[in-house]
């Protein structure tokens, strides 16, 4: 009996103890498309591995999926009640999370931090009307003119630096016996699209939006628009081009003169073309204003109601300095929102580099002031009405009158 | 012997009268039970699913705040209903549906025929003509893909060979021509089906019949007009039922070569219900758009069992 009783008691210490420890024992689980990207292994492998070192009773779990499919598993497991502790999003779709409800406010978490004297507009994006934060930005960047140096030297010509230089230097480098292309962008039904025609947009000084309302029959809208659809009409840029891949494969293929885009592109070429980067530059983006679009690209916020809040929260405090941020800009080629992210070593090494970092505070937000969280649909009905005045050659005012109608119509739906 | 004569004499104890009850296997339940295990995964994965989808249809839910659904009664019908781009994506499903359906038939008619006579690799012929049957649906959507590449695509280099382009069409991005494409990619990858099952039609048909119309002077028309295709109206119908059913709610080759567009001169039915449930997050206008898909499939069943009953009492 007095055995027994013995058995009991250290059992039940046992027991008692392996809970106590359970419950002290923390696995957050981590939402990016970036888990099996090289460009960011480093990073997220790295500070993963050295956080759970600094914290033994946490565990960080990856939740991943490539970027096709990861919104629609994230948006199942958020319908489900059980979404991932940590969500990296993108610029794009934070502010329908936030307006959905589906992340946690960060004030108390970055409260008696520099996150938010450190961080680039860390108090300006994802932060809602009453000054809830929801997320920490991780990175910014722009888009620019990257050239094929070889193509413009052998016909004698300057880089643009304006609308009309552009459309000279595109026209002059298109040789179709050659199969050779002066510009590739994306002109299918694709994010990359819609922005492409927001670049022409903000060339001439305007946006989607005026003051926060929909003004698509403003004349820089017009004219912004009119300026893709005569560069495709010119037969200066190669037609069904679908996506990002399908842009890096026309460019690195040598027979493009120029196209447009973020710093992350020199990586791809890094693994894809390595031969074509000595020929290669990148330029300040050639429009009339010389403004790029851009900005907050990729930010991580904590699920609303999830059960490890603080442990989610140490997190974030740990990747946002410099030093991470360092192993970011430097694998990534983007640019870590933390302050002093970008090595002197990397820029001497990445001359390249500099237009992007130059730029960044020029920036034009990509979700349309006023209409950020609808920016899904609305992406959606710009690329749809475009693939129409491209491909169809629906007369331009006309198409944006009908999609001034169509999204309002969408909007009095909501 | 006498151990025996005794213990059939001597009444039955309670163990030996159990035993010579019914045991539960040969009982009537058996079949039952047999078919409880299909049937409890019917439920679960078909019948439930339909249930749920028809009470998300009831409310105004919201993928990403699910808990938060309220019931709004047949709201999201309506809106379907008198939305303008819902009776287009219905008229684009009924189109693509209607085009499908009719080159598909004929296309499996005619090989069917072919395969029918007798030539000389004639069993490897058959063989072939499974293939475009035989692809898995990705593979068949990447192939057409580069197939319709306005700059590189096979099709377009052709016509321009030969003269009757003078520059690349882009098949998938203008409205004109995006949905005869995704017809083209459906019925190059269904029109096998047709042909095998025709093809078993055609070979029921005895051949005594053709004779005798042969002999009474039928020409080879009057023998397909009056012989071939009558005996084939049962397996005609078999045929342009399944293939109605089918492309009414193909998703993947509209989804994958078009996602719907350019604009909406693909949006059949199948693609605006993923992009209201998984674009727009609104689950449940989806799922009355689903729940008005099932009734629409339902319909042509309903139809198709009509019409064979009859095929079936007249014969």
């Amino acid at each position: 009996m007095k055995r027994l009783l013995v058995l009991v008691v250290l059992l039940t210490v046992l027991v008692g103890g392996v809970q106590v420890f359970a419950q002290d024992a923390v696995t957050l689980r981590l939402a990016t498309w970036q888990w099996e990207d090289p460009a960011y292994l480093d990073f997220w492998n790295g500070s993963v591995e050295a956080f759970n070192e600094a914290n033994p009773n946490i565990t960080i779990e990856p939740f991943a999926f490539p970027i096709d499919q990861l919104w629609d598993r994230l948006n199942i497991e958020i319908a489900a009640g059980s979404p991932p502790d940590l969500l990296e999003v993108t610029g794009f779709n934070v502010f329908q999370y936030m307006d959905q409800g589906v992340l946690a406010p960060l004030n108390d978490c970055f409260e008696g931090t520099d996150i938010i004297e450190n961080v680039q507009a860390q108090d300006e994006y994802a932060v809602d009307a009453d000054g809830n934060i929801y997320a920490l930005n991780l990175s910014a960047r722009t888009l620019q003119l990257y050239v094929n140096t070889d193509l413009f030297e052998a016909a004698g010509l300057e880089v643009p630096t304006n609308f009309e230089e552009l459309r000279a230097a595109a026209e002059a480098l298109t040789i179709p016996e050659q199969e050779q292309f002066g510009l590739v962008l994306t002109n299918l039904a694709h994010s990359r699209l819609h922005e492409g025609i927001l670049m022409m947009i903000a060339g001439y000084g305007g946006h989607f939006t005026t003051d926060g309302e929909l003004n698509l029959t403003a004349p820089e809208v017009i004219q912004g628009v009119q300026f893709f659809k005569d560069l495709f009409d010119s037969g200066v840029m190669p037609q069904g081009v679908v996506d990002g891949g399908a842009q890096y494969s026309y460019f690195n293929s040598g027979k493009v003169a120029m196209t447009i885009d973020g710093p992350w592109y020199w990586a791809v070429m890094e693994g894809q073309a390595p031969d074509l980067l000595d020929h290669v530059a990148v330029y300040s983006i050639p429009t009339d204003s010389g403004l790029p679009t851009g900005g907050v690209n990729n930010l991580i916020g904590i699920a609303a109601g999830s059960p490890n809040f603080d442990a989610a929260c140490e997190y974030l405090k740990f990747i946002a300095n410099p030093e991470w941020g360092q192993v970011w800009t430097s694998n990534s080629r983007t640019i870590y929102a933390y302050a002093d992210s970008v090595p002197a070593e990397f820029l001497s090494e990445n001359p390249w580099f500099q237009t992007f970092a130059d730029e960044l505070p020029n920036a034009v937000p990509v979700a349309a002031p006023g209409l950020e969280i609808y920016h899904t649909d609305f992406v959606r009905m710009v690329n749809d009405k475009v693939v129409e005045i491209l491909y169809d050659d629906l007369p331009v005012e006309q198409a944006m009158q009908e999609l001034q109608d169509e999204f309002n119509e969408f909007l009095d739906d909501m | 012997m006498q151990q025996q004569a005794t213990s059939r004499n001597a009444p039955l104890s309670a163990r030996q009268q159990q035993a010579n009850r019914r045991p539960l296997l040969s009982s009537r339940l058996l079949p039952y039970l047999l078919l409880a295990p299909a049937l409890i995964a019917i439920a679960l994965v078909i019948i439930y699913p339909i249930f749920y989808s028809l009470y998300l249809s009831l409310t105004d839910a919201n993928l990403l705040r699910l808990s938060e659904a309220e019931f709004v009664g047949v709201d999201n019908y309506v809106r379907l209903l008198t939305r303008e781009d819902f009776w287009q994506s219905l008229g684009v499903t009924a189109l693509y549906t209607a085009g499908t359906v009719f080159f598909g038939y004929f296309m499996g008619l005619l090989t069917a025929l072919i395969l029918n006579q007798n030539f000389r690799f004639r069993g490897l012929a058959r063989t072939l003509i499974s293939i475009p049957w035989a692809t898995p649906w990705l593979v068949v959507t990447l192939i057409w893909y580069v197939m319709f590449n306005p700059q590189m695509g096979p099709i377009n280099v052709i016509l321009q060979r030969v003269g009757v382009i003078d520059v690349g069409i882009p098949w998938l991005y203008q409205r004109d021509t995006a949905l005869i494409s995704i017809v083209i990619v459906t019925v190059w990858r269904e029109f096998p089906a047709a042909t095998l099952l025709i093809l078993a039609g055609l070979q029921s048909i005895q051949p005594e019949l053709y004779e005798a119309a042969e002999v009474d002077g039928a020409s080879r028309w009057q023998r397909f007009r009056f012989i071939t295709m009558p005996s084939l109206r049962t397996i005609n119908l078999v045929v342009v039922t399944l293939m109605t059913i089918w492309a009414s709610k193909l998703f993947t080759v509209a989804w994958a070569l078009t996602q719907g567009g350019p604009g909406d001169a693909t949006r059949v039915l199948s693609v605006y219900t993923y992009q209201e449930a998984f674009l727009s997050n609104r689950l449940g206008r989806a799922s009355a758009l689903a729940i008005l898909t099932f009734v629409l499939v339902f319909a042509l069943v309903v139809v198709y069992f009509a019409l064979l009953n009859r095929e079936e009492q007249e014969a």
